[in-house]
């Protein structure tokens, strides 16, 4: 049974970032209200202990408060992504009240930030910041790594433990959307940004966790780093459309849960071919040799697939993959 | 490392699993604030000792749960997924531990397996709370 549900809650967003991934998802019919809520309350039945709505932008959502405070009601630990442009006192004040944890993107610092999300949109991150130590919401920052900001991992992680964030986190940018394979780190800038957060974290007194990038588990020692894996976490993603979607990055939906209840959804889930083979990755060479290899369980699926069709590869962007087409690919 | 060493300061309290409705208590237990730069620690974190915590999580691997504040305590929400873990809680009641989650406060943090137990390696502002425990209850301090 899963514990966590990622929940694409919207497609619909104010701005227009260089390399979203999600922007695929404008433009579909997203589950109404009464829809959400009755999924909420199910999850509450099923002990699901953690909801992230996430987007396109969640607060475009007009009820997204009435899902927020459901959740919450509900005991349910509840987090939220926004990119800043539509936090406003009145909102945080709400999320103070629910409780609600907030991830804010944070794709560089100032200019940089900039580049990724459009003139204009630092200002959106002062400003949600400042609303959140003035109102108490305990939030995160997140970074998309690309080939621009990652050389800022230092200035970066001095706003974040500034800012009162409890947390930074990284994401490499996906090769999906509007971002193709040139557009992410490839294997030395990789090694590049490792080197630099593990000089970071000596000056910088915050925790750092590492999404989508399992494979780090083998080029990190800092004490300060979670990685997370995303293969066995028992969560399950919801597209905007009700779609349970194998990844949020990949076209592939197993089921819908339009009209269906979550349970029957997610035995449908855990009995799909597909989760199965996720779960118990064959693994390839040089996975099968890696020190590392029970913890990453061979990276990013999604990435394997993208590059190779095929979901037990290992992670093209894994710096100790050296397959001469990949990294040809890659550059 | 499990057992007392220096700089491990060992919280007095109980801990309890929670399975399906009931609520079993581990005797001989031991919670520890594990400061950063003793016995090995890179970090400081809380430990929490038992054999039967024993493949809840392997050793040297973790994952992201909810830990939240209850009364006089915490609880780690364990994942549902591996069939291995039958329990779904762990309450650890030591009121002291309240310093560090209020009732109700969540948060998704690290916890991590080791021999005969379990670790919660929690973030920053919380670290800096474990810390302040032990300055004003232990007089130590992370080296």
């Amino acid at each position: 049974m899963f514990n966590s549900i990622i929940w694409l809650i919207t497609g619909r967003c104010n701005l227009n970032c260089r390399y979203c991934y999600a922007y695929r998802f404008k433009g579909l019919e997203e589950l109404n209200r009464d829809e959400c809520l009755r999924i909420i309350r199910e999850a509450a039945e099923l002990e699901v202990d953690h909801i992230s709505f996430t987007g396109g932008e969640p607060f475009l959502r007009k009820d997204i408060f009435d899902l927020l405070s459901e959740a919450k009601n509900l005991g349910i630990y509840v987090t939220v992504v926004t990119n800043g442009s539509t936090i406003n006192e009145e909102r945080v004040k709400e999320l103070s009240r629910f409780g609600v944890f907030v991830y804010l993107s944070v794709d560089g610092v100032k200019e940089t930030h900039e580049k990724v999300r459009g003139a204009g949109s630092w200002k959106f991150i002062e400003k949600s910041v400042s609303f959140f130590k003035r109102f108490g919401v305990e939030f995160a920052t997140v970074t998309a790594l690309n080939k621009q900001n990652y050389v800022e991992t230092e200035n970066l992680l001095r706003f974040s433990a500034d800012s009162g964030a409890s947390y930074h986190c990284f994401i490499p940018i996906m090769p999906f959307g509007k971002a193709s394979w040139l557009d992410v780190l490839d294997k030395e800038e990789f090694l590049s940004f490792f080197k630099i957060l593990e000089d970071s974290l000596v000056k910088v007194d915050v925790t750092v966790d590492l999404w989508c990038m399992p494979f780090a588990e083998r080029f990190i020692s800092s004490p300060n780093v979670y990685v997370n894996v995303c293969r066995g976490m028992s969560a399950i993603d919801i597209g905007v459309d009700g779609s349970i979607l194998l990844c949020d990055v990949l076209d592939i939906a197993l089921t819908n849960i339009k009209g269906r209840s979550l349970k029957d959804v997610w035995v449908e889930y855990e009995n799909h071919k597909l989760i199965k083979n996720i779960l118990n990755p064959k693994l390839d060479n040089p996975c099968n040799l890696c020190p590392v290899k029970s913890k990453c369980l061979g990276g990013c699926y999604a990435r394997s697939y993208a590059m190779y069709g095929d979901f037990n590869k290992p992670d093209p962007l894994c710096p100790a993959v050296t397959n001469k087409n990949t990294q040809k690919r890659l550059s | 490392m499990t057992g007392p060493a220096e700089g491990k300061l060992p919280l007095k309290g109980e801990v309890y699993l929670c399975l399906d409705g009931e609520e079993v208590k581990l005797e001989n237990v031991s919670v520890y604030i594990h400061l950063k730069g003793y016995a090995l620690a890179r970090v400081t974190h809380l430990d929490i000792e038992h054999e039967s915590l024993n493949g809840l999580i392997p050793p040297k691997h973790g994952k992201f749960l909810t830990v939240k504040g209850v009364k006089d305590g915490i609880e780690i929400v364990l994942d549902k997924s591996s069939k291995e873990v039958k329990p779904r809680k762990i309450k650890i009641v030591s009121p002291i531990l309240n310093m560090v989650l209020l009732p109700n406060q969540k948060t998704r943090t690290w916890v991590g397996g080791k021999i005969d137990g379990i670790y919660i390696g929690f973030r920053k502002p919380e670290v800096r709370k474990l810390e302040e425990i032990a300055e004003k209850h232990f007089k130590m301090s992370p080296l």
